[in-house]
């Protein structure tokens, strides 16, 4: 377990020092800020100022997913750094569950300083605390540790490149796969297509129960079993894809 | 003592590492072979970096990729490759722990080790400032860092100048005098006379000849004695 | 915990467990789960229905706002691409109430000439603000303005301000002036009348209440003029205050007024009032803007 720390540690201190990630960091400030000139220009009503803000924070943090899930992992392995790791007693498995959790700790970081940024923004537009917009924050968090959960696991069978291609995908299928299933319902699809169809439900990520955007923007509750299934789904899942990403790496000759 | 009994390795049904068994019990041993013969394999194979098809590695009786025995010993591989953005010194600290280190300020430790090898002034730089030599420095100062029993080092002297190959051969003389055991990989015969106890030959994935340098050579130069014994081989 | 010590790969039989569990979860999730809800009316393609699913369709509809606002000038020198983009934007997201209620107010500024039928739009854009948007108390307030200022509709006005009143979030200010609405001499029995039909033709308790609370209200007016009066016609003068009526014992007591506001009398005419410098708790407590 304390490797799995002492991987993490490393993983984080190291990624930020990475000068592709503090680009993305400033900008996602920087449009922070320029939403409050956005905010006092034309838009000062609160429910716009919060869509935006949240729907900025969501793009950055998923960039930033994105860019570590695919390239941290590969990297190590492909550069042979690991091969001082993992001569020592250090296993397969705790290498990958440290670098996960390393990155995910950055991923904090950066939704910590964009989401107080973002309730500050909205206190300063006299929104007070806006409470439904921090639970909409931490459950796009859940989706993010997901999200590099999959990129980690692409990345221990595939190329940067290819890594990205298919988390991408996954971010943008993610979302629309129940409309997709209800599609097909509606075109007309039955027997055996649309039980492919489900089959590819069931195991395709669906990211769509961990957005509460349109419920935080418009002042609607978001009831506890929304957030319970979120976070119980995302454990879940996050705990397959590193099993799965283990059980890869432990095979692979490097 | 190191035992390999029938170690082999498979890629795309060719063997490798060829029914590989040798028991070595000598303070410095020296694996010789060509480029490809296959050294690296085995030592990948000892650390648990690769997995043998068949056979396997036991230190002191132990399988030598289990933590007990991983923790007894430090690795140097072939042409190190490090977190370019990290210092010396913090590349060690988190080998150290990675060992098992516990609290504790170890910096005068590491920062001993680096005096040994030779890069102590540039402990606080970070590794992609680093040539060619002072990476394979690193490589080496870290293997010690978790105060190994036994040292298994890849072409150490690779990249090294004249001095710097003489500098290293005293630490690992030194690290003889200390009671640690060596193996370690080269194809520099010059090497394997100088400091090894003994010496196997590896060639095409087979062991030619394991045991004594003098031995090996009787009376001619190693290197006419390796070019014979690796032609005798290619004609069987 | 020494599974993750040892370099032992994990089953392929966990990694089938793992998966069923996030299928289970995935399956209970959807069954406590509401239906999806039917495509938005009004947008065009599938790729807004599928830029909804995702989640950022207020994020879209802010942009398109800021983008549609500034061509409401455009009228002012001939054709504006106004309406269709706002009837886009709204389909979008249509729970974004500020272009409803911005319409609302500013559509009628627009000269007669240049839109004639300005007005109308406003408040035909302000009904579906309150039926679809976000409760927003502008969109009726501002409708109610244009009842009463533009259309001379005092009926429609009274009851959008008393929609304005009710509606969640209204500053004291709009409150105050929507609630004390039609209690003047010369409005007072047409809204009085108003009343009395919404009473009488609604089913809903709370409107019921509400309609004869107003009703209440404005015989109280009546009831503390003809008090006034009669007060004249004994002491020669009007009385100052609602205090005097009853001290001189031409009321038994004074009225409670059904929204909590003190009654006035002024001294010169006689006209019975509400004194808005004293508010009543609940007003007060409102947040204001």
């Amino acid at each position: 377990m304390r490797n799995i720390f002492i991987v993490a540690k490393n993983t984080f201190k190291l990624e930020l020092r990475d000068k592709i990630l503090y680009g993305i960091i400033v900008f996602a400030l920087l449009y922070i800020f320029f939403e409050l000139f956005l905010a006092d220009l034309v838009l000062k009503e609160l429910p716009m100022v919060k869509s935006f803000g949240l729907t900025g924070i969501y793009f950055f943090n998923a960039i930033i997913a994105l860019f570590l899930g695919t390239t941290s992992f590969f990297k190590d392995v492909d550069r042979k750094v690991v091969y001082f790791i993992l001569s020592k007693p250090v296993s397969r498995a705790q290498f990958l569950l440290g670098k996960f959790v390393g990155l995910c700790a950055v991923l904090l970081l950066t939704t910590a300083i964009l989401g107080v940024a973002y309730l500050g923004l909205i206190a300063y537009n006299h929104g007070g605390f806006d409470a439904l917009g921090l639970l909409a924050i931490v459950m796009q968090y859940l989706e993010m540790a997901l999200f590099i959960a999959f990129a980690l696991f692409v990345s221990t069978f595939s190329s940067s490149l290819l890594s990205i291609v298919y988390t991408s995908a996954v971010f943008f299928l993610g979302h629309i796969v129940s409309s997709l299933v209800a599609d097909a319902q509606v075109i007309g699809i039955t027997g055996i297509q649309y039980r492919f169809v489900q089959v590819f439900y069931y195991i395709f990520p669906n990211l769509e129960k961990f957005d509460v955007r349109a419920l935080a923007i418009h002042n609607v509750a978001v009831p506890l079993t929304s957030f319970a299934f979120a976070l119980t789904y995302a454990v879940v899942y996050v705990a397959f894809l590193l099993a799965a990403s283990v059980w890869i790496f432990t095979k692979k000759e490097i | 003592m190191v035992e390999f009994s029938h170690l082999t390795k498979t890629y795309k049904k060719r063997n490798v590492v060829d029914d590989f068994s040798l028991a070595v019990d000598v303070p410095i041993f020296g694996f010789l072979g060509q480029n490809g013969a296959g050294k690296t394999t085995v030592m990948k194979m000892i650390v648990g970096l690769l997995q043998p098809t068949a056979g396997a590695i036991m230190l002191d009786g132990k399988a030598s990729c289990d933590v007990a025995s991983k923790r007894r010993m430090g690795y140097m591989p072939e042409t190190p490759y490090f977190y370019e953005r990290m210092t010396g010194l913090a590349f060690m600290r988190f080998c150290d722990e990675l060992v098992g280190a516990r609290g504790g300020n170890r910096t005068a430790h590491y920062e001993a080790l680096l005096k040994r090898t030779g890069i102590y002034e540039a402990r606080n730089a970070e590794v992609r400032t680093y040539s060619k030599g002072m990476r394979q420095r690193l490589g080496f100062a870290q293997a010690l860092v978790g105060d190994p029993e036994y040292l298994f080092l890849d072409e150490p002297l690779d990249g090294l100048d004249p001095l710097g190959r003489r500098e290293m051969k005293e630490v690992m003389l030194t690290l003889k005098k200390e009671g640690r055991k060596i193996f370690l990989n080269t194809h520099i015969l010059y090497d394997v006379e100088e400091v090894c106890d003994e010496m196997g030959v590896i060639h095409e994935g087979r062991l030619l000849y394991a045991g004594s340098v003098k031995k090996f050579c009787a009376g001619k130069p190693l290197e006419e004695q390796f070019v014979a014994t690796v032609i005798a081989q290619g004609k069987t | 915990m020494r599974l993750l010590r040892s370099g032992a790969t994990p089953k392929i039989s966990f990694l089938l467990v793992m998966l069923g569990l996030v299928i289970v979860a995935q399956y209970a999730y959807d069954a406590t789960r509401v239906a999806p809800s039917a495509a938005i009316p009004g947008t065009s393609s599938p790729e807004m229905v599928r830029m909804v699913d995702m989640g950022f369709h207020a994020a879209v509809g802010s942009f398109l706002w800021a983008g549609t606002m500034p061509e409401i000038l455009d009228f002012f020198h001939g054709r504006s691409e106004y309406f269709p983009d706002l009837a886009f934007l709204n389909g979008v997201d249509p729970k974004l109430s500020y272009p409803y209620a911005f319409s609302v107010l500013t559509l009628p500024a627009i000269p007669r000439q240049l839109l004639p039928d300005a007005v109308a739009q406003a408040q035909a854009i302000g009904q579906e603000g309150i039926a679809n948007a976000d409760p927003d108390w502008r969109i009726p307030y501002y409708m109610a303005l244009n009842y009463y200022l533009e259309l001379k509709d005092l009926k429609d006005a009274t009851w959008y301000f008393n929609v304005a009143a009710n509606t969640p979030g209204v500053p004291s200010y709009a409150e105050r002036f929507a609630l004390n609405f039609g209690i003047d001499q010369k409005e007072r029995d047409r809204v009085r009348n108003l009343w009395a039909t919404v009473y009488e033709s609604s089913n809903d308790p709370d409107t019921k209440a509400r309609a004869a609370a107003y009703v209440t209200r404005l015989n109280d007016f009546d009831y503390l003029e003809a008090a006034a009066a009669a007060y004249k016609q004994k002491y020669g003068a009007y009385p100052t205050s609602t205090d005097e009526l009853v001290a001189k014992g031409i009321i038994p007591a004074v009225p409670q007024d059904p929204f909590g506001f003190t009654f006035t009398i002024d001294g010169r005419t006689g006209v019975a009032g509400i004194d808005l410098t004293k508010l009543p708790a609940y007003v007060t407590a409102l947040p204001s803007q």
